[in-house]
């Protein structure tokens, strides 16, 4: 009997014990993307015959002929569906399948679509653009971007930084959605440490003073936490001319600005102005939970992170109930007015027998005013999704420049000290109006700047950069024993400038490798790509 | 016209193994389409450069240079290679070792049986793939008590740091380890039913201890199962999603240097290494004898001895026969001479 009660009790431990790691992870962030599975809506467009609209501008007409086109995505597939079938809905004779995938594997599902013999006519790609490129998926829509003068109206930073030329001479991506870096303030903080609230006009010294300046041991204050990487804002914030990471011109990597990054930001973690990081000893002796998310302790000056998580976190009641009061900053502007953003790229496929109509496509589900008007009236339909309204999950901001698409946006779903011509949306959540007029007086200043100060976005490395990401993972990361750069001068105390001159080599020479693999393999499909 | 149906021998049993094949067919069919057939083809990308173009797939031969590159410009695989075969080598045998106690505990007649065997099958049902991402992204892989720190310390005092590291990995993984004992414990418990209880009541009648029950008889009969479970571990461990190398290769495909062709090179590099711990398990653990295998072999020696004695004596004896009957003869033919 004892013995059994022995082997009783050791299973029990151990069953115990295989169940310990299914603890809790506290407050961790999840930042919700695209919950979508595979989808496929057809609708059914009459097949009448319909007359072809012949552009005032110089785009080619669209086809008259009954086509099909397939457009493959991550983004919400709710809110596509919809833009979809108001592009059928203009144009009868085209019928648009979406297909909608997870982020998960994304762009490996896009490469299997290919292989099988069934590439989207038009396609987001995920982050990485090596892969595109080097097997010619992208086609070229050169003659189609720069005959539509509705691009001039969109974003700046796309065609003066030449966005998805991939320092080529052929357009052969471009931005379908935008989500500005948003450095978030917390404003009771600031009044609780009695300081003033920097200028939203920031300047580079000013931001790492306000950093330094909300961190305060008594009050147990700390000044930033990031989930974007000041390292790489800094080029593009104190450079000039500089359109990407690591001091990127366009051509190459200027890495100077990178270094002189990289060693703040070393100098900031290593003086306590960083936040502690999760599950470490500091952070348990902060907050009393190693897991807990340093901008739930409203504790925290500034959270630098991605522009979903405001409507996803800082703007919910269990945020607001605790005191916090976050308002969005950009990130300091460059001297060419260049701020940074997360942009999602999207393309045509080099193979589709219907260029024309699948650019058109894309505008609609990317850039163009009228898909814009599209998105608004679903992401304003809070009766269809009470559940969870689609201005939760991750929303973007537009990234046409219309006045009064932008006007509707900002007013629909964001604070404003200006006049409303828009009220706030319902908030099926909250019982109530997505912003409320005290909202408006307190923070809508904030908002009203960042909007203003947000349209002129570069973003991350691997969506601009032909052989980034290779050059991330073989010289930049951790390589087997050896800790990454960064690592290296935050804690074995190096200094970055030692590094740069053999990254910037390391750099460049990915970059011209993943160029000669794109030429190449443009070459095959007769497409001589230039840089 | 005659009706006899002639049958050759052999042919009954020869219809008989068609219908079994039939019945296998349809495995074959998937054996050969999805498992053969990419494994072909899989070589055949790594010796070609490969673009997948949306026009159709372009094939550049370009022979081992692949697998050279690797060699030459991929320190990050090689690297992994090496990381992957140590933390296997070690975390191989925790798995096996601790499934089997498991086992063991889930084999005894306690109360809940069937609730603890379920806790324990249950990491397989609920954390595979992006689950298990997930709870070791949360930290949720390692036991929170356990100062690995502490423990990497004191082993780089003492061993290199490539076996410090891979031992201490071991250790923080610990609770992922254990989540991956679920279907072993599962093949133990059904090996360890099917030992005949008399021999233990036998061997507790000759004064047999526990302890030497489960050296003497458990571990001797549930060997096979052994090397069983360790394959199976070696097998998911290699090819789960938590796998660095996995997911190198999976970003080289991807990558604009690297593609299907160079990714295919080093899943065959991969391959290989992972076939070679197989062995090395196999050979450990089949090439082991144990206490009745030697004796047993100890036996049929002394066995074959005393046959041999035994003939040797029996020819000699049908020597001394022939001889002796010999001279008998010779005997007779004399005394007969004589008489004559």
């Amino acid at each position: 009997m004892k013995k059994k009660m022995v082997s009783l009790m050791m299973a029990a431990t151990l069953a115990a014990g295989l169940l310990t790691g299914c603890g809790g992870s506290g407050s961790e962030p999840a930042a919700s993307d695209n919950a979508a599975n595979t989808g496929d809506t057809a609708s059914s467009a009459d097949a009448s015959a319909s007359t072809g609209d012949t552009e005032a501008s110089g785009l080619p007409a669209m086809t008259t002929d009954e086509i099909t086109l397939t457009y493959m995505h991550f983004d919400n597939e709710q809110l596509v569906n919809r833009v979809a079938e108001a592009f059928m809905e203009k144009y009868p004779n085209i019928k648009v399948e979406t297909q909608a995938f997870s982020t998960d594997g994304y762009n490996d599902t896009l490469l299997n679509l290919v292989q099988s013999g069934q590439t989207p006519d038009c396609f987001m790609i995920l982050g990485n653009c090596d892969f595109a490129l080097s097997n010619a998926l992208l086609g070229d829509m050169t003659p189609y971007w720069e005959a539509d003068p509705e691009n001039e109206n969109i974003l700046p930073s796309i065609n003066s930084a030449k966005l998805g030329y991939y320092g080529t001479d052929k357009k052969l991506a471009t931005p379908i959605k935008f989500f500005p870096d948003a450095i978030y303030c917390d404003l009771n903080v600031f009044e609780t440490l009695n300081i003033d609230v920097p200028s939203t006009n920031w300047t580079w010294d000013e931001m790492i003073d306000s950093f330094k300046a909300a961190t305060n041991t008594d009050a147990g204050t700390y000044g930033f936490n990031q989930f974007h990487s000041i390292i790489t804002y800094y080029p593009i914030s104190n450079g000039s001319n500089l359109i990407g990471e690591f001091g990127w011109d366009g051509t190459s990597f200027n890495m100077e600005q990178w270094a002189a990054g990289v060693n703040q930001w070393a100098e900031l973690v290593n003086g306590k102005y960083h936040a502690p990081y999760a599950d470490t000893d500091e952070m348990e002796a902060w907050t009393g939970d190693r897991t807990m998310w340093a901008a739930y302790t409203g504790k925290l000056g500034f959270q630098i992170d991605a522009w979903w998580t405001y409507l996803n976190l800082f703007d919910t009641p269990d945020y607001r109930n605790r005191g916090m009061e976050w308002v969005p900053y950009t990130t300091p502007a460059s001297e060419s007015g260049y701020v940074f953003g997360v942009l999602d790229f999207g393309g045509i496929s080099s193979a589709t027998e219907h260029p024309r109509e699948a650019y058109e496509l894309l505008k609609w589900m990317g850039w163009g005013a009228e898909g814009w008007q599209t998105k608004l009236d679903a992401y304003q339909d809070v009766e269809t999704y009470a559940d969870l309204p689609l201005y939760r999950q991750a929303m973007p901001c537009p990234i046409t420049t219309d006045e009064a698409i932008w006007k509707e946006f900002q007013e629909s779903f964001y604070p404003t000290a200006n006049t409303r011509t828009y009220e706030a949306v319902y908030d099926p959540v909250n019982g109530e109006a997505l912003v409320t007029a005290d909202e408006d007086e307190k923070y809508g200043k904030y908002f009203d700047d960042f909007f203003a100060n947000c349209k002129n976005p570069v973003p991350f490395g691997d969506c601009q950069i032909p052989g980034f990401s290779s050059f991330l993972s073989t010289s930049y990361f951790a390589v087997g024993d050896t800790l990454g750069v960064e690592d290296q001068v935050r804690l074995e105390g190096k200094n970055a400038n030692d590094f740069a001159a053999e990254l910037e080599q390391k750099g460049n020479d990915a970059n011209q490798a993943a160029l000669a693999a794109a030429k190449e393999a443009y070459a095959m499909i007769g497409i001589e790509l230039n840089y | 016209m005659n009706n006899k149906r002639k049958t050759k021998p052999g042919q009954l049993e020869k219809r008989e193994n068609a219908v079994g094949y039939l019945f296998i067919l349809p495995w074959l069919i998937g054996l050969v389409l999805l498992v053969l057939w990419p494994i072909v083809q899989s070589f055949q990308y790594s010796l070609n450069k490969i673009k997948l173009l949306p026009q159709g797939m372009a094939k550049l031969y370009v022979g081992f240079e692949n697998y050279s590159q690797i060699f030459l410009t991929d320190p990050d695989f090689i690297m992994g290679l090496e990381s992957y075969l140590l933390e296997t080598l070690i975390a191989v045998p925790v798995i096996v070792a601790f499934s089997l106690i498991i086992a063991m505990l889930l084999n005894q007649k306690i109360s809940c049986r069937g609730f603890f065997r379920m806790i324990f099958f249950l990491p397989i049902i609920i954390a595979s793939g992006p689950v298990m991402q997930q709870l070791a992204d949360q930290e949720a892989a390692s036991i929170p008590m356990m100062n690995v720190t502490m423990i990497e310390q004191l082993l780089d005092e003492y061993l290199p740091h490539v076996l410090a590291e891979s031992i201490t990995s071991v250790f923080s993984n610990m609770i992922t380890l254990l989540w991956y004992s679920g279907v072993q414990i599962l093949i133990f418990l059904a090996a360890l039913q099917k030992i005949d209880t008399s021999l233990y009541e036998a061997a507790k009648m000759d004064g047999g201890s526990k302890w030497e029950c489960f050296w003497k008889i458990t571990l001797p009969t549930i060997k096979p199962m052994i090397l069983l479970n360790v394959v199976y571990t070696v097998i998911f461990m290699s090819n789960n999603e938590q796998n660095a190398l996995i997911v190198l290769i999976y970003d080289t495909m991807l990558s604009a240097t690297g593609g299907y062709g160079y990714a295919s090179a080093m899943a065959w590099l991969y391959s290989i290494i992972e076939s070679a711990i197989v062995i090395f398990f196999a050979v450990l653990i089949m090439g082991r004898k144990d206490v009745y295998e030697r004796r047993a072999k100890k036996y049929q020696r002394e066995l074959r001895k005393e046959k041999r004695l035994e003939r040797k004596i029996r020819k000699r004896g049908e020597r001394h026969e022939r001889s002796y009957a010999k001279q008998k003869e010779k005997q007779q033919r004399k005394q007969s001479k004589k008489s004559a």
